[in-house]
């Protein structure tokens, strides 16, 4: 009961400040961005406690959560009235029926609720989840710190030196009583997925973004996460509402999307410090976007808002942890180009259907993701600077960033060589830039014409 | 009037035709693809066929509901070990695991010799690796009691504990402190 009271508690917190920017947001996009933000709110008010020294309980939370949603209640309720005529099911007459549609709902609909019962039944048993996340939160509730003991004896696990968003969350679902905190992955599930189809939705017609939402949902590697604890699927829903709000904000014009998408990106450095590639490319593309009306306080408002959490938790880092982001670095900068060959090698065979390291040929770990990108990318190829090229330079700028992170990244540091790396973390965090090109396949001129073709054959 | 009966009969047909197409795309996918082959039969369904196994087996015999730290022992090979550790130790116990290369060869005790992974299961105890000896000297004074891992730690007890089993954890300076 505490737990789903807890629960209830980050949705309604999350969506209280998501009024504050804007009330037009569609009720699915209410549920898939308030979680996040609602466990971004609460992981801040851990934050604060831990740092002027005062431990957090579920009842401090509790209170920090009711105060901000007491203060806003008004606007939950004009929300409700404004939209309730918009909660409806869809039409279930035989005759009118979207059957592809409802299709595609049914299979997506399967396939997360026998991921969700694996998820629930089972308890944490992945090494990484065990060895840091799951610990790190466990004994963040019994100690009521983000700094806890286990620090002292390095005994943290390597999630130590990540933002306190995942853990935080883990330890608050502890707090409120889960005997196990392995919800909070199908919690970002829901976000990844909701959030994905109405933010797709907006340019083509239902079936088209189903079937893309499907591809997402059941990206083979990225499926499986989705019944484990690990950061890198809560990483992938924030990294994919902070982009898609930004491509749709410069593209319709609408400010809303920008500042949400300025919160997600801060939010989505509060879940990995790796993420920073994805800050880096969207502050850029809102600086060229900006630059020539010369609107510097949307640039630097963005700007400071997306880095806020990065600055505050790397000052936190050197100043009270006492591990430096850097620790995890090649001292000398150099080029390595065996490193750099094994890791264009396995690059391209994550990108395809080729073989490299232990990876099984032909295995394709997300599924057709990336293969039928490049493919509607080849077809769009004479729109290419037109048609939504800043997804593309999102994606370019964002992956080359995150490809150079690892080139740096120190395999004696680390005590595993590159090729362990790439099949390991740099494996799991290209789950990020799925639904990017994913969304890009979908609404460039190639996906709006197809979806447009099937509407009129179902229409006739 | 007909003509709208005969559109909408068109139009019905038009709709099931493009969920049969969606149907075979998808099926294509799964069958071409091995990797929607993993997910969807090994991730999936065959794991949800294994908690309906389980738990009609529960239901059968009656059997109250399974707790995690029950499933731990299906999910984790050495759970036994660890939730032994857990029951012969104080709290205020600091155990030394075994190295790497002692435990290497036995697959049923992967990662004991990581003190990261054990500490989660017995914490607030501590733990520290025969590897780590020389990266946390403090913590490695400190030792209390010796992860006996396949006949490995008996020669860091300070006495002879008489019977030695291949898997056991004893106090590290006498019998009588446990």
């Amino acid at each position: 009961m505490m737990l789903i009271v807890g629960i209830l508690m980050l949705y309604l917190t999350g969506a209280t400040l998501l009024m504050r920017i804007s009330t037009h947001f569609c009720w699915k996009e209410v549920i898939s961005y308030s979680f996040p933000i609602g466990l971004t709110i609460n992981t801040l008010f851990m934050f604060v406690c831990d740092v002027i020294g005062f431990g957090f309980t579920e009842y401090v939370l509790f209170f920090a959560s009711f105060a901000i949603i007491a203060l806003n209640y008004d606007l939950l309720y004009s929300y409700y009235q404004e939209h309730k005529k918009d909660m409806k099911l869809p039409s279930l007459s035989l005759s009118n029926m979207n059957y592809a549609a409802a299709f595609l709902s049914i299979v997506i609909l399967i396939l997360f609720y026998i991921i969700t019962s694996k998820n629930l039944y089972w308890p944490t048993s992945e090494h990484d989840a065990i060895a840091s996340f799951d610990k790190l939160g466990m004994v963040m509730a019994l100690e009521g710190k983000i700094k806890i003991s286990l620090f002292e004896y390095n005994l943290q696990g390597s999630g130590g030196i990540y933002p306190p968003l995942f853990h935080g969350g883990i330890a608050y679902l502890y707090l409120f009583g889960a005997s196990s905190p392995k919800i909070i992955s199908t919690l970002f599930y829901i976000s990844l997925i909701l959030g994905f189809y109405s933010l797709v939705k907006k340019y083509v017609k239902p079936i088209m973004a189903l079937f893309f939402t499907l591809l997402l949902a059941v990206a083979p590697e990225l499926y499986s996460h989705a019944a484990l604890l690990l950061s890198n699927l809560p990483a992938t829903a924030n990294v994919m509402i902070a982009s898609l709000t930004l491509f749709i904000a410069i593209d319709k014009k609408e400010k809303s999307y920008l500042w949400l998408s300025a919160i997600f990106t801060a939010i989505t450095l509060w879940t990995r410090n790796d993420t920073i590639g994805f800050a880096i490319a969207a502050i850029a593309i809102v600086f060229l976007s900006f630059y020539k009306s010369k609107d510097w306080k949307t640039i630097g408002g963005y700007a400071l808002i997306a880095i806020s959490t990065f600055v505050l938790w790397t000052l936190y880092l050197k100043l009270v942890i006492a591990i430096p982001q850097s620790s995890r670095f090649v001292d000398h900068l150099g080029f390595d180009s065996k490193k750099m060959e094994t890791m264009l090698l396995y690059v391209f065979s994550m990108f395809t259907w080729l073989q490299y390291g232990t990876m099984p040929p032909g295995h394709m770990l997300y599924g057709i993701s990336f293969l039928l990108s490049i493919i509607i990318i080849l077809l769009n190829i004479k729109n290419i600077r037109s048609d939504k090229a800043l997804v593309l330079f999102y994606f370019l700028i964002s992956f080359a960033i995150y490809f150079m992170i690892f080139y740096l990244l120190d395999e004696n540091k680390q005590d595993a060589p590159i090729s362990s790396l790439m099949e390991s973390s740099f494996k799991r965090g290209m789950f990020c830039f799925i639904p990017i090109l994913l969304f890009y396949s979908a609404t460039c001129k190639v996906g709006i014409w197809i979806s447009d073709k099937i509407e009129a054959f179902r229409l006739g | 009037m007909k003509a709208q009966s005969s559109d909408k009969s068109s139009q019905f047909r038009r709709n099931v035709l493009l969920a049969f197409v969606f149907a075979i795309i998808l099926l294509v996918l799964y069958v071409s693809i091995p990797g929607y082959n993993w997910a969807v039969s090994e991730m999936a369904f065959r794991n949800k066929e294994l908690i309906d196994k389980i738990e009609t087996r529960r239901l059968n015999n009656n059997l109250p509901e399974l707790t995690d730290e029950f499933k731990r022992f299906f999910k984790i090979g050495n759970y036994w070990y660890l939730s032994y550790i857990r029951e012969q130790t104080p709290q205020n116990a600091v155990i030394l695991l075994p190295p790497h290369e002692a435990v290497d060869t036995v697959a049923e005790m992967t990662f004991i010799s990581s003190s990261d992974w054990v500490e989660y299961f017995i914490f607030p105890r501590l733990c520290i690796s025969e590897d780590e000896k020389d990266k946390k000297p403090e913590l490695y004074k400190r030792v209390t009691h010796v992860a006996v891992v396949n006949y490995w730690g008996y020669d860091k007890l300070k006495y002879y504990p008489g019977k030695m089993d291949k898997d056991a954890i004893f106090p590290i300076d006498t019998i009588k402190t446990n």
